[in-house]
């Protein structure tokens, strides 16, 4: 937890020469556009390397046009969005299941010292552990249903929230939590008008590391012993020797997660607007 | 942190406590420690007796605690244990070193030379956001079932939180410190090693704490998903037929191990910057 407490720097540059036009709008462009510049060149590269040269067997590494092409075939077959749906169902609910979980019993839990002392050993070690390690006690518990894969990415989601906003009750100033007592807040006051407030950020910060372990949950469950989801079809295409079909799934997985995180992010932003960067 | 410099200047509004007797402040010393033991200690009686005495829940799906005592005695005798534990720690330490040997340069160069950093983030940061676990059945097809693929994962899935934080860490450091060397004429060198790197090592060494557990669930992952040894497949394994004792068993072992690593290296990050926080707030 970094905390920068630098008040607003001064800049120590001359400030630039006002632009206009063309130049200020390349130079706001100008990294965007490089970038997807040097993406399509690194694709391009990869591509002859792997048809024209064939310096690595395409069987292995399938080059980018053979990728988009079975994405194509994913795409128009309709596999992909039966896949996708089934993915991102779980995703939604266990996730969901966790951060309703994980924020209110965070909240119960950080606001007591009782509890904290005797919970959080036990939350802290489970947070430590990888939790995909449950996978396979899940398929005896749950079945090969979906009901196991949402439960996967609800205890991989529900840790990473619980304590942030365990942390985030925890840093509440004291001397706002006097201020309340002495003006005769309630119980209830204080939680709405003092903890809350105080606490959204690291809530937020909890839901947005909460998406790469639910991502991760709703993987690991589709890659051992599940025939449905985004994970099912890597696990199907590499072990049938279909690689180009392995990582158009993957595409899609980078694509979706990216999309995520980035939303979430956005979210943050505008709820929490004071708390800047930290990623 | 926020909350300590709005402490400064208010005054205590508890009542000094009396001075303690020795023995008293033991006791507040130990209490919490001897609580957590007394708690864990309770919980697993619970687990007993609901599963044994009280028959709650059928002894196929959630095994007693002394069942799983017996299968770990059992698995150590046989010595089962300790060769799938050596394979993980073995791969994990090696994937690990390889990780931080390359994430921790990368993620300084990266974030002190403007250049690279435009050139490779793209690239870090869609591998950041996505789950490199992913890459496992494609990894398998690549390297085999050995050791080779799970030291790739382990690499894979520890590398880019080291590189990143790393990046971010150069790049927070404090302007005003930077130029305050700048005026004083301290070389490129004396930059590095007297600013850039101290205030850079809280986010090095958060870094190398998240490396520790992705690269954990990427050693599982690994393991699960066609191998033949480790801790991983010694849950799977199990799991696929019904032996829930030893799944369960495999799991907590998982669980120690973890924790362990985790507990060391939180001690080595309070040394190392005692000044910075952790999450927990010790």
């Amino acid at each position: 937890m970094a905390v920068n407490t630098t008040p607003q720097e001064v800049p120590l540059e001359r400030p630039m020469p006002g632009m206009t036009g063309v130049a200020g709008l390349w130079q706001r462009l100008k990294w965007p556009i490089l970038t997807v510049v040097e993406v399509v060149a690194v694709l391009y590269l990869w591509d002859t390397l792997v048809l024209r040269f064939e310096i690595v067997n395409p069987v292995l590494f399938p080059a980018p046009s053979a990728m988009a092409s079975e994405l194509a075939n994913l795409i128009s077959s309709g596999e992909l969005s039966d896949h996708l749906a089934f993915s991102l169902r779980n995703l939604v609910i266990g996730y969901g299941s966790g951060a309703l979980l994980g924020i209110s019993a965070g909240l119960f839990i950080g606001a007591s010292r009782v509890l904290e002392r005797l919970w959080g050993p036990i939350i802290w070690s489970a947070y430590s552990t990888p939790i995909i390690t449950i996978r396979p006690l899940l398929i005896i518990w749950f079945g090969f249903g979906w009901t196991s894969l949402a439960f996967l990415v609800f205890l991989s989601s529900l840790f990473p929230i619980l304590i942030n906003t365990m942390a985030g009750v925890h840093t509440v100033d004291e001397s706002l939590l006097r201020a309340g007592r002495v003006f005769g807040a309630s119980r209830l006051q204080m939680y709405t008008k003092i903890i809350l407030p105080y606490t959204v950020p690291f809530i937020l910060t909890g839901l947005r590391l909460a998406i790469g372990a639910a991502l991760i949950g709703m993987l690991v469950g589709e890659l051992v012993s599940s025939n449905m989801g985004l994970g099912y079809i890597v696990a199907m295409g590499a072990s049938h020797f279909n690689m180009s079909r392995a990582f158009a799934a993957v595409a899609v997985l980078v694509a979706m997660s990216l999309a995520l995180v980035n939303s979430v992010k956005w979210i943050e932003d505008r709820v929490a607007p004071w708390r800047k960067g930290g990623r | 942190m926020a909350s300590e410099a709005g402490n400064i200047g208010a005054v205590a509004y508890e009542r000094p406590l009396p001075s303690l007797t020795p023995f008293a402040t033991v006791w507040n010393k130990i209490r919490w420690p001897l609580a957590t033991v007394a708690e864990f200690a309770l919980l697993i009686a619970f687990w007993e007796v609901v599963v044994v005495q009280l028959k709650w829940v059928g002894a196929a799906y959630l095994s007693p605690p002394s069942a799983i005592a017996f299968r770990i005695d059992e698995m150590i005798r046989i010595g089962y244990l300790q060769e799938n534990i050596t394979f993980s720690v073995q791969n994990f330490v090696m994937g690990y070193i390889f990780a931080a040997g390359i994430g921790l340069p990368f993620g300084l160069m990266m974030g002190s030379i403007r250049a690279m950093d435009r050139l490779l983030s793209p690239f870090v940061w869609a591998f950041y956001s996505t789950p490199r676990i992913t890459l496992q059945p494609i990894i398998v097809i690549w390297l085999g079932f050995g050791w080779e693929s799970k030291v790739l994962i382990i690499f894979l899935t520890a590398v880019f939180p080291i590189l990143v934080n790393a990046m971010a860490g150069v790049q927070t450091v404090d302007q005003s410190l930077l130029r305050a060397g700048r005026v004083f004429g301290a070389s490129r060198l004396h930059m590095y090693t007297k600013i850039i790197l101290p205030s850079t090592l809280p986010f090095v060494l958060t870094g190398l704490r998240l490396g520790i557990s992705r690269g954990l669930v990427g050693m599982i992952v690994g393991e699960m998903f066609g191998s033949s040894l480790g801790l991983g497949h010694i849950v799977a394994r199990a799991a696929t037929v019904f032996d829930t004792t030893t799944a369960l068993s495999g799991t907590i072992v998982v669980v120690v191990l973890a924790n362990i690593a985790m507990a060391l290296f939180l001690y080595l990050e309070r040394r190392l910057v005692p000044w910075q926080k952790d999450l927990a707030g010790k």
